[in-house]
């Protein structure tokens, strides 16, 4: 090639073509993951200059699904036919077989689904958890419509791991109102890991993995990009992001900024009971649920002849508003309109998270190092008038909770290949961090927190059919946590004071252990097994939060004697595809030693209106349950698609269901593809219906929330125009306008409604 | 194959979904969820309580398994239930908004238990007069507890009075009650009086609301002094500070002159409205707050007459 990356004698070339025997012209050719040519008129590509090794080779083109070939150079050319299949409209379509850039092929035997921009910007939500929501085995925990966590199989906060680039995202995951700080628009790829995931990614891989995996690097020697916009009727919400990328010789860059302003969200009510009183919604706006954010992100890199080497800055900004009374009981006087539907009054959430990133990989003939580093800081303001019943003065400002969190992280692997059929990992992890605490509302301590872990991974190929897998892991963990006083104003002596928390220093040492197969009995049918153990040393806030949760409004108290809490779980996953068919079928059970959980103790909290005291303790508990995924392409252009999920899990202690454990839900999906034959534009139209089940079973002081149903339908315009595609999207959520409630949202404690009908309109144009 | 398949599905799922509702017959059952339930008897909504003197709570609280504790919680409600209104720039130090919040622990964790409280709550004679929340709260031995989500904590709305507070007297009442008459201008006759002197005297702000009587729809008792929320009040009418001077007359304010203002007349067309709701008295309040930071409520039953 020109830059001259590539200085071996050999050559790849290759014939691209559908499974019709269409040639394709124009059709992308990657070379581990980097785009190295495009099909020439006759579908035909060639690459020069190759070294021996392993090479990856993958083909895309629109409207088809993705192809990757290894091919292993050793003495003679090498000549690919590369059969394209039309895209059957699945998500899943790109398995990430053997994902060089990070983790190997280790997610061969556990159940995950990959995501792309396409995926995430058609579903086009508020925020990135709203947009995967859908699908089976992730839900989210939601405060009104920009702040929402990960759940993945009913764990959530700390329990679910989300990496941007392999580093581990820190933002006080513990609080139910605390979101997910990443920009959605800037995701390409991400894949979702169901199952104990501590193996790879250490302590908190609960429930699962959330991967967003590093872009693609972007083209040859041009500048390109693309710019999304768009619109929503619920709560007008504007939104954009624009992307610019580029490469000069061995360099490249790739920038990005995003922003989305939004008023008071719509509901299908006007008014809603609380605390005996039937309170009115005006106009059917939920007061002060408008919000914005402004994202950015700027990658720098450089693609060596045996390394590649990126830096990414990335900034997300949120401002939030909260409806009044979500910090208190809410009262009629608080709920006049304030003659602004986009101004963000008190309450309100104030976040900045910076994330500066350095992913690095070293190529060493068959093997390879990758070298993540990454530095992060959270900034968290909750903000809110203060509370004028209660002993203590008048607060000023209006600081509620102010954290402000720094995390430093680095992730080393080696990924050895040893033989054809052997292939290990070694990996070093370790991360520091750093908190500090201000405002009037003393809820979590200043602390210090270490961790470090190793591991090894080992895939073993028996046959052609069969993959064994099996890994073992040792992680350290360290919290220092400071001592906090207060002075007691209570008492009318002069300097008396309050011990909220003692000086905790504790530390956790933790085994994990994973042991996997991936079996093939036939060409259709795919069989995956997975026994794994995974481990959440207790959060700072579990061990010595002692103070009223600004967010969740009543006393939560840590216990410095908590233990790392610790799961076996059980996974299969059966895959069967047979045109026009494609089934998944994957239940699961795991058993928790140790589980912590908020527990409602039998008195009230001696602060001021601070209301029945809830304290942080363990027990055992089991969950289990499975998601469903079936597809048939009921004609060459009609799709039918369902997803359907349940979780039941039980506390063994209390013999009560964990709080926040999403309905059971079923989706049904019609999708009709009205394109012409012509392979330059593509039209389709989607209708939905998602089922959720009343959820009866609920922890202590856990409402139950009635089942609903909810429709929505869509048209998706595709138009190729040289070889870039224009995307329009125009959909409607809640297309019936109907009135519910989310069990899972920071909303249904206070009986409020979500979003009613929501018109949504998007474009995504290339520059 | 493939229906071999989805039949193992289906048939596997429905198994497990059986052992599981089974698993929770065998569980759940035995397990007490339920919260307790408090009747308050003693404060009812809209009850004055002297400053200096005690707040009595008469109350049963009950549980189906037993109950564990209980809290009363009292605090100024000055920035008002009902209507947008922003707190005194003007207090007087001397007064206290006064708070309380205490637990009392329910011993032996009896199923029933009548709570008495007659001497733990004092109101210091300090007290800024003016509405405030009473707030009883209960907890069983299992850690259930009753919440304002589903309104089985009981909140009261009740009134604090001290000697500063401005006085209302309105002088054309009959009986303890005012008429009203289709088709003639609406008049409440009177004067309000302040009986401080010194740096703080005189009046912050006023407000008259009339409207129908909030009844019992709800599971709470909002009896005694509430304008019903749900309808538009047929008088709604703000005083700010800056314009209380156009209704004084020496140094008191001339409700006469504000309702001759006003000039509210009751159509036949609303008479017959409210007739169809069988409402047969509205309910005036006059909301006065003075220099002090104190604020007197007086709610008067309104009788509309009938020919």
């Amino acid at each position: 090639m020109a830059d001259g990356v590539w200085k071996g004698p050999f050559k790849i070339t290759g014939h691209v073509h559908s499974s019709d025997g269409e040639t394709l012209p124009g059709a992308n050719v990657k070379l581990n993951n980097e785009l190295i040519a495009v099909t020439d008129f006759n579908g035909d590509f060639r690459i020069d200059g190759l070294k021996q090794g392993e090479y990856e080779l993958s083909f895309s083109y629109i409207g088809f699904d993705s192809v990757k070939i290894k091919v292993s150079l050793v003495s003679k050319d090498i000549h690919l036919d590369v059969n394209m299949h039309e895209k059957s409209e699945r998500l899943d379509e790109v398995i990430v077989i053997g994902d060089h850039y990070k983790t190997g092929r280790i997610e061969q035997s556990m159940t995950s689904i990959s995501v792309d921009e396409n995926f995430i910007k058609s579903q086009n939500s508020g925020t990135l958890m709203n947009s995967i929501e859908k699908l089976p085995g992730i839900s989210s925990i939601n405060t009104g419509v920009g702040i929402a966590k990960p759940v993945i199989r009913g764990m959530s906060f700390n329990r679910v791991i989300v990496l941007d680039k392999g580093i581990k995202q820190e933002g006080q995951q513990w609080g139910a109102d605390h979101g997910l700080e990443l920009d959605q628009y800037d995701i390409e790829q991400l894949e979702i890991v169901k199952g104990p995931s501590s193996l790879l990614y250490g302590s908190d891989g609960i429930g699962g993995a959330i991967r967003i995996l590093p872009p693609e690097i972007p083209n040859v020697e041009k500048i390109s990009g693309d710019a999304f916009l768009t619109y929503k009727s619920n709560n007008d919400l504007f939104g954009g992001s624009v992307k610019l990328e580029g490469k000069k010789k061995n360099y490249f860059f790739r920038g990005r900024v995003s922003g989305q302003s939004f008023g008071d969200y719509t509901v299908p009510a006007s008014d809603f009971t609380y605390n005996g009183y039937v309170l009115p919604i005006y106009d059917h706006k939920l007061k002060n649920t408008a919000g914005n954010e402004i994202d950015f992100s700027l990658t720098g890199g450089m693609v060596g002849d045996n390394f590649n080497t990126s830096v990414t800055v990335s900034n997300f900004n949120q401002k939030a508003g909260l409806f009044p009374g979500a910090t208190g009981i809410p009262r009629e006087y608080q709920l006049e309109p304030d003659g602004s539907n986009r101004n963000i009054d008190l309450p309100r959430q104030l976040i900045n998270h910076l994330k500066i990133i350095s992913n690095s990989i070293l190529y060493f003939d068959k093997n390879w190092l990758t070298i993540d580093a990454g530095y992060q800081f959270n900034d968290r303001k909750e903000e809110g008038a203060p509370h004028a019943h209660g002993y203590q003065p008048t607060p000023d400002g209006n600081l509620a909770l102010g954290l402000k969190l720094h995390t430093l992280s680095a992730n080393v692997a080696f990924n050895h290949t040893i033989s054809e059929k052997v292939y290990n990992i070694y990996g070093f992890q370790g991360q520091y961090q750093e908190n500090t605490q201000e405002g009037f509302e003393f809820l979590l301590p200043d602390f210090y927190s270490k961790q470090a872990g190793f591991y090894a991974y080992s895939e073993l190929a028996v046959s052609n059919s069969l993959t064994l897998n099996a890994g073992l892991r040792y992680d350290w963990g360290n919290r220092d946590i400071k001592e906090h006083i207060e002075p007691d104003y209570s008492t009318i002596e002069e300097g008396d004071s309050i011990v909220r928390n003692g000086y905790i220093n504790r530390n956790f040492n933790d085994l994990s252990a994973a042991l996997g197969l991936s079996f093939y009995p036939s060409n259709h049918l795919n069989i995956k097994a997975n026994l794994g153990t995974s481990f959440r040393m207790p959060t700072t806030a579990e061990l010595a939060s002692n103070g009223i949760h600004h967010g969740t409004f009543r006393h939560e108290k840590g216990d410095s004697t908590l233990n790392s809490e610790r799961g076996i779980q059980f996974d299969l996953n059966f895959t069967y595809t047979e045109r026009p068919f494609y089934f998944s079928f994957s239940p699961f059970i795991g058993y928790f030693h140790n589980y912590i959980y908020l527990s409602p103790q039998t008195y009230f909290s001696p602060l001021p209106g601070g209301g029945q005291l809830y304290q942080y303790r363990q027990n055992d508990a089991i969950f289990t349950g499975f998601e469903f995924t079936a597809e048939w392409h009921l004609t060459k252009k009609l799709l039918f698609r369902n997803y359907t999920e349940f979780v039941w899990n039980k506390n063994i202690d209390t013999y009560l269901p964990l709080p926040f454990t999403p309905p059971f839900s079923a989706l049904g999906e019609l999708a009709y593809d009205f394109s012409a034959e012509k392979k330059d534009h593509k039209y389709m139209a989607i209708i939905t219906y998602q089922y959720f089940a009343a959820q009866n079973r609920v922890d202590r002081n856990e409402q139950t929330t009635p089942g609903y149903g909810l429709l929505s339908a869509g048209l998706k315009f595709t138009y190729l125009i040289s070889g870039k595609s224009i995307n329009f999207n125009l959909s409607a959520n809640n297309l019936l306008n109907t009135q519910y409630m989310n069990h899972m949202s920071r909303y249904r404690l206070l009986n409020l409604f979500e979003q009613g009908r929501n018109v949504v309109l998007s474009i995504q144009i290339p520059l | 194959m493939k229906t071999t398949l989805s039949g193992l599905g289906i048939i596997l799922s429905i198994a497990f979904l059986t052992f599981l509702s089974s698993c929770d017959d065998n569980g759940e059952n035995i397990v007490d969820t339920e919260a307790p339930v408090i009747e308050v008897e003693d404060p009812v909504n809209g009850e004055y309580f002297p400053a200096g003197e005690h707040v009595h709570f008469e109350g049963m609280i009950t549980d189906n398994e037993g109950l564990a504790t209980f809290n009363v919680n009292i605090h100024n409600n000055f920035d008002g239930h009902d209507h947008g209104r922003v707190a005194a720039t003007s207090e007087d130090p001397a007064l206290i908004k006064w708070s309380f919040d205490e637990s009392f622990e329910i011993p032996g964790n009896p199923k029933n238990y009548e709570a008495h409280l007659h001497d733990e709550i004092e109101i210091p004679s300090e007290t800024m007069a003016g509405p405030y929340h009473f707030i009883v709260q209960a907890i069983d031995a299992e850690g259930n507890s009753t919440s304002f989500q589903d309104g089985s904590a009981i909140e009261l709305g009740i009134y604090i009075t001290n000697d500063s507070q401005p006085v209302v007297d309105i002088t054309n009442l009959d009986g303890d009650e005012l008429e009203i008459e289709v088709d003639e201008v609406f008049m409440v006759e009177g004067e309000v009086t302040d009986p401080t002197t010194g740096e703080y005297e005189g009046f912050h702000s006023m407000e008259i609301v009339l409207g129908e009587e909030a009844h019992e729809d709800h599971d709470h008792d909002h009896e005694g002094g509430r304008i019903a929320e749900e309808h538009e009040p047929l008088i709604d009418f703000d005083i700010e500070e800056e314009d209380l001077d156009n209704y004084m007359i020496d140094g008191k304010i001339s409700l006469t002159t504000i309702f001759e203002e006003i000039g509210f007349t009751l159509s036949q067309e609303m008479k017959d409205e409210l007739a169809e709701e069988e409402i047969d008295h509205l309910l005036l309040t006059i909301r006065v707050q003075d220099e002090q930071g104190n604020i007197t409520v007086e709610n008067t039953d309104v009788h509309i007459h009938e020919e």
